[in-house]
């Protein structure tokens, strides 16, 4: 182990792997804030969140909201009620869903914006321009750094705005009824109290579930030659990201029981670990045993990517499916770089 | 400084692609790689610059192995590309960063080239011209802002021009260029091969892929002709040209001679309108050929004795092979 290490930190200290990666990563960055299209994309997404508290206080003015009091008419015996989950369906449900939806909304983008980006450079015949300044993992990292950069950015500048809408209209309007309305569905501040603790997790786990699709979108992509594969490409991981989705979305009806299954299921668990934690299903440890596997997974990720990268990305050809992908890893080895 | 190219060898199944290539640069100058489609010349280049894996062999320089981190290296691609829908400064600019140049040597480089590439236009605002002397300057009409061009907005072979820039723009020790003439006009062809020039003056190494012999054979000094993965024929041009011998008379006259040629022995290889492509056997025969002209009073326009062209030489040795 020591000395496989070893020769991996020396292997890139001679190939200088990442060199070259920051200025991929600035340039992406740039042309992604210069187009004309995410540009719009991004004010409709600030307008929109900017307006929702407003929009919503205004609606509501007049609605009386009845908070939910906790009747139980249901008989059960002592052994249902002990076992009876603490967290509601809905609260749960919605939680999920919107997490998942969260999930689903930045790796759908961005998987997107990966595989455009890199067929793009492919179709262009950059790429042996580009390959000879820069090495192949250093091009696609940086650029799947770079549109994780401009989505993260656009979704914090997204609640931001939500933010500042909600502290501006409580100056002059009654927010309250929008926290009520949450309260209603089972979003209370007891279970969402978004602390520090929170949006570390959050975070962390948004990140994680990121690399896990943006490094299959990133192999995809290298695997096409030209912009009719594009969406062929595309579809494939959109089917992989909707499918951790569905899973999540169709378990959360069944409440804590599949929490520990799901939570460690790789791809799945990027969707449903977080919120599993957050609805007390899961412990602290589960959540970072879940946390370990992803990592496991992007580092497997990453280390196909890295003996594929530089046949991908000059391969021409029909769109390479995985099994010949993995073929080509294995022949790979074999040769001298 | 010198690069040297040892027992490439690159396979993909069975089929073998580069066939134990090797050769050497001591000294600056143009190396070229010729050869049939598909003989391997993409492929070398693609191997020496580390982009495609080898099966064996290495490359060195300086005896380090050749690498973006141990050579600056300047290369045109023989699949030329820009991005079609980002400025052209941008990405100038940005090939320049990841050849670690800053972005103000970038600027100034790019500022070179555009004047030297005469591409001036496509990357700056056009310059107000100067009221002639004597009279006040107008108050010129409010123009459109400029816009930055983009690549898909050039013409062929102006984004071959910002593609070479792109080569040259980290001022490289050496410059691979893989048929850095194809699809230019004459005057663009003069334009390259007068940089190219001047790269070769300041002791720069390159390596050139073509199938213009012509092209080749006006700047190279040392040949590698490859020919189904194999190299057929390897060494210094002048070299291999003195080997052949001068064997090619080209003889244009006034009065029809055929039968005083064939009566010396020499083959007629072409004629037309008393202009003659003849095949001597060496030296002697087209010294007697002459005397025979002379002796028989012809009136002689052109008699050029040379050896045979690097056209000439790539045709036969590719022939022979094939023929084995």
């Amino acid at each position: 182990m020591k000395y496989s290490l070893k020769k991996w930190v020396s292997s890139m200290k001679n190939r200088k792997t990442f060199m070259g990666l920051g200025k991929v990563f600035k340039f992406t960055l740039w042309q992604l804030f210069k187009n004309k299209g995410n540009l719009v994309v991004f004010g409709i997404l600030i307008v929109v969140a900017m307006a929702a508290v407003p929009v919503m206080a205004f609606l509501f003015e007049d609605e009386t909201v009845i908070t939910q009091t906790g009747f139980i008419s249901n008989v059960m015996t002592m052994d249902e009620f002990l076992h009876l989950d603490e967290v509601s369906f809905d609260a749960r449900y919605m939680v999920q869903i919107f997490y998942s939806i969260l999930v689903l909304i930045v790796c759908v983008f961005s998987c997107a914006y990966i595989i455009r980006s890199i067929v793009e450079e492919k179709a262009s015949k950059l790429v042996e321009t580009l390959m000879v300044s820069v090495e192949s993992e250093a091009l696609i990292l940086g650029k799947i750094l770079a549109v994780m950069a401009f989505i993260f950015g656009m979704l914090a500048l997204t609640a931001s705005g939500y933010g500042i809408s909600y502290l501006v209209t409580g100056m002059f309007m009654d927010t309250s009824v929008i926290g009520a309305k949450m309260a209603n569905m089972g979003i209370t501040s007891e279970i969402f109290s978004l602390g520090p603790v929170l949006i570390v997790i959050i975070v962390v786990s948004l990140l994680l579930a990121y690399m896990q699709f943006a490094l299959i979108a990133a192999l995809s992509g290298a695997g096409c030659s030209n912009i009719e594969d594009m969406e062929g490409a595309n579809t494939a991981s959109v089917l992989l990201t909707m499918a951790g989705y569905i899973v999540t979305i169709i378990a959360s009806p069944f409440g804590s029981t599949p929490a520990i299954p799901l939570s460690l299921c790789p791809f799945i668990s990027a969707f449903a670990a977080p919120t599993y934690y957050v609805t007390g299903d899961i412990g602290i440890g589960i959540l970072l045993l879940s946390w370990a596997i992803q990592v496991v997974i992007i580092a497997a990720e990453s280390k196909l990517s890295a003996s594929l990268y530089d046949s991908l990305i000059m391969y021409k050809g029909n769109r390479l499916k995985l099994t010949q992908m993995l073929a080509m890893a294995v022949k790979n080895r074999k040769g001298v770089k | 400084m010198s690069l040297v190219v040892r027992n490439l060898v690159k396979s993909y199944g069975d089929k073998v692609v580069v066939d134990n290539l090797s050769f050497e640069m001591e000294k600056p100058g143009v190396y070229a790689l010729l050869g049939t489609n598909g003989a391997g010349k993409t492929t070398t280049i693609r191997m020496m610059l580390d982009m495609l894996s080898r099966d064996s062999g290495e490359v060195l320089w300086n005896g380090e192995p050749l690498s973006t981190n141990t050579c600056n290296v300047g290369y045109l691609a023989e699949e030329r590309g820009l991005y079609p829908k980002y400025s052209l400064m941008d990405q100038l600019i940005y090939f320049a960063g990841l050849r670690g140049v800053s972005k103000e040597d970038a600027k100034e480089r790019i500022k070179y080239w555009a004047k030297r590439l005469e591409c001036e236009e496509y990357l700056y605002p056009p310059t107000e011209a100067a009221a002639p002397l004597g009279e006040k300057k107008k108050r010129a009409p409010r123009k459109k802002s400029f816009k930055p061009k983009m690549a898909d907005q050039l013409s062929k072979g102006n984004q071959q021009k910002i593609q070479f820039m792109i080569a040259l723009i980290s001022d490289p020790e050496l410059i691979i260029l893989d048929e850095p003439l194809s699809g230019l006009d004459p005057v663009n062809t003069d334009l390259f091969k007068g940089i190219i020039r001047e790269q070769i003056a300041a002791g720069k190494y390159l390596i050139m892929s073509s199938h213009q012999m012509a092209t080749v054979e006006e700047f190279c000094t040392d040949i590698t002709i490859l020919d189904r993965s194999k190299p057929v024929l390897q060494g210094n041009l002048n070299e291999i040209k003195k080997s052949y011998g001068r064997v090619n008379l080209h003889l244009k006259t006034e009065q029809d001679v055929r039968q005083i040629i064939e009566e010396t022995g020499a083959i007629v290889l072409t004629e037309k309108e008393m202009e003659y492509q003849i095949k001597v056997t060496g030296e002697q025969q087209a010294n007697e050929l002459l005397a025979n002209l002379m002796g028989k009073g012809v009136t002689i326009i052109t008699f050029d004795l040379r050896e045979p062209s690097l056209h000439e030489i790539f045709v036969e040795k590719v022939g022979e092979f094939h023929e084995e």
